[in-house]
C-alpha cells in the first residue's frame, strides 16, 4: 500500500515535470521563433536601407527626373552673365516650360566662351527648333541668318535686331521712343543748368539701334530749343573688361559732361562706379538703363538720376511665342512691342521692394 | 516539438550547428550581394565618361585622317578615314536625339546633330579633293573644321559636366557604400548575438536533462535512494540513460526491500527452530518426569528408608535418606537459583551415594571459605562437574581417585574449583567443551541428562558474562580443575 502511494507521489510528480518541461519547450520554440525573426527583420531592413540608397544614387546617375520637351529652342546674347540677359532667359525658359519647349542659354555650359557669332554657327550645326538672337548690324550674323533659314531654322532677333538678315521677327522696343524718352529726362532736370549731355554708346558700329535712340534724344533736345550739347562716346566692349576700362579712361581725358546717358546696364553700372569714384556726385547726373539692383540702390542714393528698364519678362514670353507661331503657322508677326519703365527716386522702391528682375550674374 | 525529442544528441547538435550557420552563411552572402551590386554600380558611374572619351579619339581620329586624305590621297588615308567616319558614326547613334529638360542631355543632342554636319562636311570635303575641285575642298574643308572645333568643345565640356554628376554620384554611392558597411557591422554583431542566444537556448535543452542526471546519480551515489525519478523528455541517448538509471534506482530499492524481507525470514526461522528445541528438551523432561513420578519414588524411597530404621539396618537407612534427598533436590530445584551452601550439599550427596556404589573409592575433600555459601548460583551446576570427574576423570585410573573442591575468594570473584586428580583431559577436548561444540551423543549413556555443555549455557545466561568457567589440565594423567567464577555483586557481598 505504502510503496503504491510512493510511485502515486512520484508519478504527480513526474507530471509536474513534464509540464514545467513542456513550458520550458514552448519557451525555446517562442524564444527561436522570435530570434529568426528579429534576423530576418535585420536583413529586411538593411535590405531596404540598401535598396533606397542604390535608387537615390541611380537616379542621380541617369538624371531620370528630366522631362520630356517637345522642341528645343536656343538663346544667344552678346553677354551672358549680365542680370538683363538672365532675366530675359528665366522668363523665356519658363515660358518654354509652359508650352513644352525647352530653351537654353547657349554656350552657358561650354567651356570656351564663344563669340555670338560661333555660337550661331553652332546652333545652326546642331539643328535646334528655334534660335532667339540678340542681334546686331553686321553682315556675318545676315549670313548666319541666311544659313539658319535655309535649313529651316527660325531665328528671333531680341533686344537688338538685324534689319539685313532673314529673321522671323524681332522683339524690342521702340529705339526711336526711347530715345525721346532720355531726351525727356534730360529736360526733366531743373534743379541745374544742363549745357553739356554725354551719351555713351557701344563702339560696335554694327548697331544702328543705338543710332536711332541717339536721333531721338538729340530731336528732343533740339525741340526744347535750351541750346544743350548733346555729344556721343564709343565705348569698347568688345573684350573682356573693355567697357569699364574705357569708361574710367575717358572721366580722365575728355571734358566732363553734366549728364551721362548711359545705353547699356553695364555702362550704367561702371559709370555710376566711376562717378563715385571721382568724386562727382551731384556735379554729374547719370541716366541709365535697366533695373538691375546695383543701379536702382544708385538710384535710391540719388547717385543715378533715373533708369529706364525694359520688361524683360515680356520680352522672354514674346520671344518664345514668336518662334512657337512661327512653327505652327509659317508666319509670324515681324515686331513685338515690350514695354519700358521709367524709374526715379520717386517709384525706385517699388522696384527695390520686388527684387527687380535680378539674377545672379 | 515530440518529433525533435526523439533525435539522438548528435542530431540535435548538428541541427544546432547547421541552423546558426546556415544564418550565418545567409547574411553573409545577402551583405556580399549587396557590396557587390555596389561595387558594380561604383565601377558604372565613370563609364559615360569613358564613351565619351573614346568618341573624342574617335572624332580627332576622323579629322586626322581627313587631313592625312588631304595632304597626301593615298588611299590608305582613304581608307582610313572611311573606317574611322563609319566607328564614329556608330558611337554618335548611340547619344540620345530627343529633347529633355536636361542640359547634359541636350548637349548629347547638339554632338549628334553636329557630328551628323561635320561628317556630311567631311565626306563633301573628300569628294572635291578626288574631284579635284580645290576651291570647294578649302570651302568645305574650312566648315568642317569649324563644326569639328565645335564638337570638340562640346565633348570637352560634357566630359566636364558629367564628371561632375558623376562625381556625384560617385559620392553618394560611396556614402551609400559607408552605411552600407556600418549596416553590416551591426547587422552582423546583432546576427551574431541572436546567434549565441540560439546556441545557448538549444545547447541547454540538450545539457539540462544531463545535469539533472549527473545531480541525481550524486544523491543515488551518496546514498540517498529516495531520490525523485528523473522525468525522462526526450529519446535521445540522456533519455535512454535517465530510463535506464531510473530503472536501476527502482531495482536497488526492491532488491533492498526483498533482502530486508528476506532477513525478517530467517530471524523468525531461528526463532521458531530454538523454541523447538526448548520444547523438545521441555518435553524430554516431561516424558523422564511422567516416567518416575517423583513422589512416588521418594515415598517408596521413604518406606524404605523406615523399615531399615525398624528393622536396625542403620547404614541401609541413610543411603536410602540419602538417595532420597539427592532426588528431591534434583525435583524440586531443578531450573531455580540456589545458594552456593544447597549445592554443596548436594554433592555431599552425591559422593555419599557414589562411595556405597563403588565401596568408598572416591576420596572427596572440600576446602570452603563458609562466608561465601550464601552466594546465589544457579541449581544443579556442581554436581554434573563433580559427575564428570568421576565418570572422565578418576573411575578407570589405577592409583587412587581423589576430587576436591573449593571455595575461596579472588578479588570481587568467587572461585569454586572442582579438582580431580584423573586422567586429565586434552587441549582440543577443552575448547571442543568451552565452545558448545560437544554434542549429546558425545556423552555416556549413564548420565542424569544435565552434561557440563549445558552448565556452561546455563551459567553464561545466569551470570551475563562469556568468561565464566574454565578447565585447566596439565596434561594426560595430571587431573583435571573445572573452575567457576562468579562475581560478586555488591548487594550480595555485603550480605555475605
Amino acid at each position: 500500500m505504502a510503496g503504491w502511494d510512493k510511485r502515486k507521489a512520484m508519478g504527480k510528480n513526474k507530471d509536474k515535470i513534464q509540464q514545467k518541461y513542456t513550458e520550458s519547450d514552448r519557451t525555446l520554440v517562442i524564444g527561436c521563433i522570435c530570434s529568426v525573426a528579429f534576423i530576418l527583420c535585420i536583413a529586411a531592413g538593411s535590405m531596404l536601407f540598401f535598396r533606397e540608397s542604390m535608387q537615390r544614387s541611380e537616379r542621380l546617375l541617369e538624371n531620370t527626373d528630366a522631362e520630356a520637351y517637345d522642341a528645343y529652342y536656343v538663346m544667344i546674347s552678346s553677354d551672358r552673365s549680365s542680370a538683363f540677359w538672365r532675366s530675359v532667359y528665366e522668363s523665356a525658359r519658363e515660358e518654354g516650360r509652359k508650352k513644352g519647349v525647352y530653351v537654353e542659354m547657349l554656350g552657358d555650359n561650354l567651356s570656351t566662351d564663344y563669340s555670338r557669332e560661333d555660337l550661331l554657327g553652332i546652333a545652326i550645326a546642331s539643328n535646334v527648333d528655334g534660335i532667339i538672337l540678340e542681334g546686331d548690324e553686321s553682315g556675318i550674323t545676315a549670313e548666319y541668318l541666311e544659313t539658319a533659314d535655309e535649313k529651316g531654322i527660325p531665328v528671333v532677333t531680341v533686344l537688338k535686331d538685324n534689319s539685313q538678315g532673314i529673321r522671323k521677327s524681332f522683339v524690342g522696343v521702340s529705339n526711336y521712343n526711347l530715345g525721346r524718352e532720355y531726351g525727356r529726362q534730360v529736360l526733366s532736370i531743373t534743379d541745374k543748368e544742363v549745357k553739356d549731355v554725354l551719351v555713351l554708346m557701344s563702339a560696335d558700329a554694327q548697331d544702328s539701334g543705338q543710332n536711332i535712340i541717339f536721333s531721338g534724344i538729340q530731336e528732343t533736345l533740339e525741340q526744347d530749343g535750351g541750346g544743350i550739347r548733346v555729344r556721343t562716346a564709343a565705348v569698347e566692349n568688345k573684350g573682356a573688361f573693355d567697357a569699364e576700362e574705357s569708361i574710367r579712361h575717358m572721366f580722365l581725358e575728355t571734358e566732363l559732361p553734366d549728364v551721362v546717358i548711359c545705353l547699356e546696364e553695364l555702362f550704367t553700372s561702371c559709370t555710376y562706379q566711376a562717378v563715385v569714384d571721382y568724386n562727382l556726385v551731384g556735379e554729374m547726373d547719370i541716366i541709365g538703363f535697366y533695373d538691375s539692383e546695383t543701379i536702382l540702390k544708385a538710384i535710391e542714393r540719388n547717385v543715378v538720376r533715373s533708369t529706364i528698364s525694359i520688361d524683360t519678362q515680356e520680352m522672354g514670353q514674346y520671344c518664345v511665342q514668336a518662334l512657337n507661331e512661327y512653327r505652327s503657322n509659317g508666319y509670324v508677326s515681324e515686331y513685338f512691342g515690350v514695354g519700358t519703365n521709367l524709374i526715379t527716386t520717386q517709384n525706385v522702391r517699388e522696384y527695390l521692394g520686388g527684387g527687380a528682375y535680378e539674377q545672379n550674374p | 516539438m515530440n518529433r525533435i525529442r526523439k533525435f539522438s544528441i548528435r542530431v540535435k547538435m548538428m541541427l544546432v550547428f547547421i541552423m546558426t550557420t546556415l544564418i550565418i552563411l545567409f547574411i553573409n552572402l545577402f551583405m556580399y550581394v549587396n557590396v557587390n551590386h555596389m561595387m558594380n554600380r561604383l565601377d558604372e558611374v565613370y563609364l559615360s565618361n569613358v564613351s565619351l572619351n573614346e568618341l573624342a579619339d574617335k572624332l580627332s581620329s576622323v579629322q586626322s585622317s581627313m587631313t592625312a586624305y588631304l595632304n597626301t590621297r593615298t588611299s590608305d588615308a582613304m581608307e582610313d578615314y572611311y573606317r574611322n567616319e563609319q566607328d564614329y558614326a556608330g558611337l554618335v547613334a548611340g547619344l540620345n536625339d530627343r529633347v529633355y529638360g536636361n542640359d547634359l542631355k541636350m548637349m548629347e543632342k547638339n554632338i549628334k546633330n553636329m557630328s551628323g554636319e561635320y561628317l556630311e562636311l567631311t565626306g563633301q570635303t573628300i569628294d572635291a579633293k578626288r574631284g579635284g575641285n580645290v576651291e570647294k575642298v578649302k570651302l568645305h574643308y574650312g566648315r568642317a573644321t569649324q563644326v569639328y572645333g565645335y564638337i570638340s568643345t562640346y565633348l570637352y565640356s560634357l566630359n566636364n559636366e558629367q564628371f561632375r554628376a558623376n562625381s556625384v554620384s560617385y559620392q553618394a554611392l560611396s556614402m551609400s557604400m559607408q552605411y552600407l558597411e556600418w549596416i553590416n557591422i551591426i547587422t552582423l554583431i546583432l546576427v551574431g548575438a541572436c546567434n549565441l542566444a540560439l546556441v545557448i537556448m538549444m545547447t541547454r535543452t540538450i545539457t539540462r536533462p544531463l545535469q539533472r542526471l549527473a545531480g541525481t546519480a550524486d544523491q543515488v551515489a551518496r546514498g540517498n535512494l529516495e531520490v525523485a525519478l528523473l522525468p525522462v523528455i526526450s529519446e535521445d541517448e540522456v533519455g535512454v540513460v535517465s530510463k535506464a538509471f531510473n530503472q536501476m534506482v527502482i531495482s536497488i530499492r526492491e532488491y533492498i526491500d526483498r533482502i530486508r524481507g528476506s532477513m525478517e525470514t530467517e530471524r523468525e526461522m531461528k526463532e521458531k527452530e530454538l523454541m523447538m528445541e526448548t520444547h523438545l528438551k521441555d518435553a524430554q523432561i516431561r516424558y523422564l518426569q511422567a516416567q518416575i513420578n517423583p513422589h512416588f519414588l521418594f515415598n517408596t524411597l521413604n518406606a524404605g528408608a523406615q523399615l531399615a530404621m525398624m528393622e536396625g539396618a542403620d547404614r541401609t537407612y541413610r543411603y536410602v535418606q540419602n538417595v532420597a534427598d539427592f532426588f528431591r533436590y534434583n525435583v524440586k530445584k531443578n531450573n531455580a537459583t540456589v545458594t552456593l551452601k544447597e549445592e554443596i550439599a548436594l554433592v555431599d550427596t552425591y559422593v555419599y551415594i557414589l562411595n556405597v556404589r563403588f565401596s568408598g573409592d572416591i576420596h572427596f575433600r572440600k576446602e570452603v571459605d563458609e562466608s561465601l555459601l550464601q552466594i546465589q548460583v544457579p541449581s544443579m551446576i556442581l554436581q554434573p562437574i563433580v559427575e564428570n570427574s568421576v565418570n572422565y576423570g578418576i573411575r578407570n585410573i589405577d592409583w587412587e581417585g581423589e576430587i576436591l573442591l573449593s571455595v575461596y575468594r579472588m578479588n570481587d570473584t568467587v572461585c569454586v574449583s572442582i579438582k580431580d586428580n584423573g586422567i586429565g583431559i586434552s587441549r582440543e577436548k577443552i575448547d571442543k567443551i568451552l565452545s558448545s561444540q560437544l554434542r549429546a551423543s558425545d556423552l555416556s549413556g549413564d548420565s542424569n541428562g544435565i552434561g557440563l555443555d549445558n552448565v556452561i549455557g546455563r551459567l553464561r545466561l545466569f551470570l551475563d558474562d562469556e568468561d565464566v568457567i574454565s578447565i585447566i589440565s596439565e596434561g594426560e594423567n595430571k587431573g583435571t580443575e573445572v573452575r567457576i567464577y562468579i562475581p560478586v555483586r555488591e548487594g550480595e557481598y555485603e550480605d555475605v
